[in-house]
C-alpha cells in the first residue's frame, strides 16, 4: 500500500469519524436524545480514534498511529459492549431511540469492531511505512 | 464536568496532533484514555435504573 493511499483511507476515516459524532449531536439535539454517561464515553472513543489518522495526515503513517487507534477502539467497545450488555435481557427495551433496528450502543460497538479490523488490515501494507527514497531503476549495465 | 476535562484533553490533543509535535500529542492521548477508563470505573460502580 503506498503512502498516498494511506494518506486517502486515513482522511476518509477521520470523515467517518466526524459524520459518526455529527449523527450523534444530530439525535441530541434535533431529536432530543439525551446522552447517558456510557453513551458520553463511547463520543469520547470516537473522538480518541480520530487522533491516529490525525497524527498520520500531519506526520505520515505510522505502525504507532495505528496502535492508537486500535487502543481507543477497544476501549470505545469495552464500553460500548458493556452498555449493550446492561441491555441484553429478553423484553428489555433498551435505552433510547433505535437505528435499523439497532440501539446506538450497539452500532458503537460495531464501529469500533470495525476501525479494529481496518487498523489491521492497514498494518497488513508494510510499503506505507517505508521512508520514500527514489529509486534507480536497473539498467543494463 | 469530569467529561468536559476529558473532551478538552481530547480536543488539545487532537490540536496537537495536527499542529505541533507528535510525542505530546501521545501523551495528552494517553492521559485522555486514562480518565476515560477512570470514569468508566466511576460510572460502573452506579445503580443504574434498568427497565426489567
Amino acid at each position: 500500500m503506498s503512502i498516498r493511499l494511506a494518506t486517502k483511507l486515513n482522511a476518509l476515516a477521520l470523515y467517518a469519524i466526524a459524520a459518526v459524532l455529527v449523527a450523534a449531536f444530530y439525535f441530541q439535539i434535533a431529536l432530543g436524545e439525551l446522552p447517558c454517561p456510557l453513551c458520553l464515553l463511547q463520543r469520547v472513543g470516537f473522538a480518541a480514534l480520530a487522533i491516529g489518522p490525525v497524527l498520520t495526515l500531519r506526520h505520515g503513517p505510522r505502525p504507532a498511529h495505528y496502535g492508537l487507534v486500535i487502543i481507543a477502539a477497544l476501549i470505545g467497545a469495552g464500553i460500548a459492549g458493556r452498555q449493550t450488555l446492561l441491555h441484553i435481557a429478553p423484553g428489555d427495551p433498551g435505552y433510547g431511540l433505535a437505528l435499523l433496528g439497532y440501539h446506538f450502543y450497539t452500532w458503537a460497538f460495531v464501529c469500533f469492531a470495525v476501525a479494529i479490523a481496518a487498523s489491521a488490515a492497514m498494518l497488513v501494507g508494510e510499503a506505507q511505512f517505508e521512508p520514500p527514497t527514489t529509486a534507480v531503476e536497473p539498467g543494463l549495465f | 464536568m469530569d467529561f468536559l476535562v476529558v473532551f478538552l484533553v481530547l480536543a488539545a490533543s487532537l490540536w496537537v496532533a495536527w499542529t505541533g509535535v507528535a510525542r505530546i500529542a501521545l501523551l495528552l492521548f494517553a492521559s485522555a484514555m486514562v480518565l476515560t477508563v477512570a470514569l468508566y470505573l466511576h460510572h460502573a460502580t452506579e445503580t443504574l435504573p434498568l427497565s426489567l
